[in-house]
């Protein structure tokens, strides 16, 4: 048995991890996806190294090298950032949606979003809250369009926008959701400093489409992915979208949000989404296209 | 691929990887494309103004729904604009258009300092730049 290596799988998918030292096993070990298990199991599998150079630590996946010349924060940074995207693109059982996910009131609120639009910081302000906690990475989808939890422990970006630093959420005495939640609301919004919150609420297939452009699987398996979001909008979700400034400042309108997401009928909503393009009359006259 | 939700149709184009969200009207011209049928005849079967058939067809092209979508004149009639300004929201054509992310662009925007970068790769975070090598590396 190899004593600087760890193997294991997680949602299905292998992987293993070979370092050069023991100091950064242990570090590893804090960085593998939630729910993974030891062992060789689980297809497809990758292979990763993460070891010592003369110019920092290096990461290779295989053949292929990730990053070097890495501090160890950056190194796990970057195996930990490689590995959830492998595990995510590969995952049979689940469409993985990167978001932010918390419970209120047996429903999910999930807010899509890439690294850095600050889903950690409103997936925390949302727990002080009360909320209960489902992932700050990634909206887990089954078939049936209902959410599970990814809850592993949650990153904050150090001050400055250096590396990422670990916090349990118990340490933020939130509470952990275990059980599948159908999905209750959607929220598409970004930080922006002085922003106001306004939201817009978004049509069920606007929805689904925001879903997906946040959606790992989208390429690879799209009959999938198109059906498995349709169902999850499909019950009584609400989706809107708004730019926000400080997290705090946006909490209650999203309790509120994910709490009346069956009728809607106290959110102060605006107007209708911008983005939408409006047919506008044009002179002459042809014959149409055929549909593909 | 085709996916009804709430009275809208999403489509999913594998060759471009586009996905779109016809709303009521727009779904009805495009399910009347057949390839055959003029825009008059889509206009009076979807029961709606052949000009906004016309538009709307356009940009069932543009948005790669028809796989023989006729040129549309350029320049807007802006009298028939402005016969069509009592037209409700709900009666116009409305065509939402998304490009599929691929896995890494669902997740980040940008490429960490000492990651290696390249054209298959989002940009590097603010800070640094692709640095040139055998493979880059945002430096």
């Amino acid at each position: 048995m190899n004593k600087l290596r760890v193997s294991g799988s997680a949602f299905g998918v292998g992987f293993s991890v070979q370092v050069d030292t023991p100091g950064l096993l242990a570090e590893v070990r804090r960085r593998l996806p939630p729910t993974w298990r030891p062992g060789a199991g689980g297809q497809p599998r990758r292979r990763y190294a993460v070891m010592h150079a003369a110019d920092g630590l290096r990461v290779d996946a295989g053949d292929e090298t990730l990053g070097r010349g890495l501090s160890h924060a950056g190194a796990m940074d970057v195996l930990e950032s490689d590995l959830q995207l492998f595990v995510a693109q590969h995952a049979r059982a689940f469409v993985f949606v990167h978001a932010g996910v918390v419970g209120v009131g047996g429903r999910a609120l999930v807010i899509p979003g890439t690294s850095g639009a600050g889903k950690t910081t409103l997936v925390s302000a949302l727990l002080r809250a009360g909320a209960i906690y489902y992932s700050d990475e990634y909206a887990l989808l089954d078939a049936r369009g209902r959410v599970h939890p990814y809850a592993r422990a949650l990153s904050v970006r150090a001050a400055g926008g250096g590396s990422k630093v670990r916090v349990p959420v118990d340490r933020t005495r939130g509470r952990t959701g275990r059980t599948p939640l159908p999905l209750g609301a959607v929220v598409l919004t970004e930080y922006c400093k002085g922003g106001r919150w306004k939201p817009v609420r978004m049509t069920r297939g606007e929805v689904v489409l925001g879903l997906l452009s946040h959606t790992v699987p989208a390429r690879e398996r799209p009959r999938e992915v198109m059906a498995t979001l349709a169902r999850a909008v499909g019950g009584a979700t609400l989706g809107v979208r708004s730019v926000r400034g400080a997290a705090g400042g946006v909490v209650r309108a999203l309790l509120t949000l994910a709490g009346g997401g069956r009728s809607g009928a106290r959110l102060p909503l605006h107007g209708h989404p911008a983005r939408v393009r409006p047919a506008a009359p044009a002179p002459g006259r042809r014959g149409s296209g055929s549909r593909r | 691929m085709a996916q009804e939700v709430d009275g809208e149709t999403l489509l999913y184009v594998e060759a471009t990887h586009q996905a779109s969200c016809l709303n009521g009207p727009a779904a009805r011209i495009w399910a009347l494309c057949d390839g055959e049928r003029t825009v008059e005849a889509i206009a009076a079967g979807a029961e709606m103004d052949p000009d906004v058939v016309q538009q709307a067809v356009k940009q069932l092209g543009e948005a790669g729904l028809l796989e023989n979508a006729a040129e549309a004149p350029a320049g807007v009639d802006l009298r028939r604009r402005r016969m069509l300004v009592g037209v409700g929201l709900a009666a116009i054509p409305i065509i939402l258009l998304v490009t599929a992310p691929t896995a890494r662009a669902a997740t980040s925007q940008c490429t960490p300092p000492g990651s290696i970068c390249g054209p298959q790769e989002p940009p590097c975070c603010t800070g640094s730049t692709c640095q040139p090598g055998p493979t880059g590396t945002c430096l």
